[in-house]
């Protein structure tokens, strides 16, 4: 057990977590590549490292919002089917993908994320006129309300195209094992474009279903011998108190100049992921 | 039960604590294996007392990760009282893939060659049978201590039989 690696580990993982929480994402998708590119570690041990402080984010920041009637737990149950099958079906592929493609699919996630981050997230557009004649959230009671302190009253809201949603729910529960993120990043286009939920249910609900998406894929890393203690505890530790410090800075959360230079962030981490997935490498960190 | 009582409703209310105090249990075990484990580190602690340590710290990052799966369980149990079976067979649904996914892992321990290499801070380690773990002296390669943790389950193991 290295004490120095330890505490920096620690010191990353609050940073990014910290940073991540600021704008409303999880932290890993900084975690994994900074382990990578900076700590040398291997990008299989900074995944399973990631994927521990991806459940422990998810599962220390569910409070307020349950308390708040934000998450829509009908809704979540639901939709983790789908999600849970994707992190299985990442299981398997992660021995066998070849560690050049996970660089290359996460430099394209990061890239995926700037871009979501560039375009601000707005309101989607409620479709009243349309009428699904046989509704999968009928059957399930999934339509909810949610309180609005701004407007002091309930606002309801439905859920729509419920099998269009569990598609790429599947795809975000795939990409959550196979990288260690949380994938907020494909959970958010699920939730805007297909389900059509209020924003606030929305971030709620999806931190809420991150911690057992992730449960299945850490499970499976768990028990094959995946996660390594000595980087994943510090990790782990660090992503929750960074999550705990970048909650409460939260309403900084629209000053563009911060965005700005998250985008920066995003998109040098991405070439960086680029570069090493083709096996150049540039950037080197302490030894 | 009864929704219309209460302003926040009992089973996101239970949720709430279920991960609150879970989160709360779980940083405190990893906290107290890694200060343990440096402690150990910094004044030299014979090689067993610093592999204990650190299982403690193992034994925090596998109650992480039984957290999310506690909380499936206590869904599913309400949805069940409250004799929602479309939710509870969707519950069971959830827990059972989840489940699914340890099996595989473990499966894939047994199949995997004791002898793959892995990379611990840049250095290329050759990975160890757990039942050899205990004879391999720290002294021999001090790296050999990182990957001790790898063989989770086995060390899991070993401390409830100890």
């Amino acid at each position: 057990m290295d004490s120095g690696f330890a505490i920096w580990l620690f010191a990353v993982s609050l940073g990014a977590s910290a940073l991540g929480g600021m704008l409303g994402m999880a932290g890993g998708i900084f975690i994994v590549p900074i382990l990578a590119i900076f700590g040398h570690v291997d990008i299989h041990v900074a995944i399973g490292a990631s994927i521990v402080s991806v459940i422990a984010c998810s599962c220390g920041g569910a409070a307020p919002f349950l308390r708040g009637g934000l998450t829509n737990i009908r809704l979540a149950i639901t939709l983790e089917t789908a999600t849970t099958l994707g992190a299985l079906s990442g299981v398997f592929l992660f021995g066998v993908i070849p560690t050049s493609y996970l660089f290359f699919l996460f430099a394209a996630i990061l890239l995926l994320s700037a871009q979501q981050m560039m375009a601000r997230r707005s309101e989607p557009p409620s479709s009243p006129s349309v009428v699904e004649t046989e509704r999968w959230a009928d059957a399930l009671r999934l339509d909810s309300s949610y309180p609005e302190r701004a407007l002091g009253c309930d606002v309801a809201y439905r859920v729509r195209r419920l099998p269009m949603g569990m598609t790429l729910m599947f795809g975000a529960g795939l990409i959550s094992a196979l990288l260690g993120i949380g994938s907020g990043v494909l959970k958010i286009p699920a939730m805007d474009a297909a389900l059509r939920l209020p924003i606030k249910v929305s971030s709620a609900t999806s931190n809420f279903m991150i911690g057992v998406t992730a449960a299945a894929s850490a499970g499976a890393y768990f028990m094959r011998g995946d996660i390594v203690t000595s980087v994943a505890a510090p990790v782990a530790i660090g992503s929750v108190v960074g999550a705990v410090l970048g909650a409460r800075t939260l309403m900084r959360a629209s000053n563009s100049s911060i965005r700005l230079l998250f985008v920066a962030v995003l998109v040098l981490l991405a070439a960086q992921m680029l570069l090493q997935a083709f096996g150049i490498h540039f950037l080197r960190g302490p030894q | 039960m009864n929704h219309t009582i209460q302003r926040v409703a009992p089973l996101e209310w239970l949720l709430a604590h279920t991960l609150y105090y879970g989160t709360l249990m779980a940083s405190a075990v990893v906290c107290l294996g890694l200060g343990l484990a440096m402690i150990g580190a910094r004044f030299g602690a014979p090689r067993l007392a610093i592999l204990r340590d650190m299982r403690i710290a193992t034994i925090g990052i596998a109650l992480f990760i039984l957290l999310p799966v506690a909380r499936v369980m206590v869904m599913l149990v309400a949805y069940i009282r409250q004799r929602d079976y479309r939710l509870s067979a969707i519950s069971l649904l959830v827990l059972t893939v989840i489940l699914l996914g340890f099996a595989v892992g473990l499966a894939g321990r047994r199949g995997k060659a004791p002898a793959a290499s892995m990379q611990v801070r840049g250095k290329a380690v050759e990975t160890v049978p757990p039942h050899e773990m205990r004879t391999i002296s720290r002294m021999q390669n001090p790296v050999l201590e990182d990957v001790a943790c790898t063989f989770t389950p086995s060390l899991f193991q070993a401390t409830f039989w100890s």
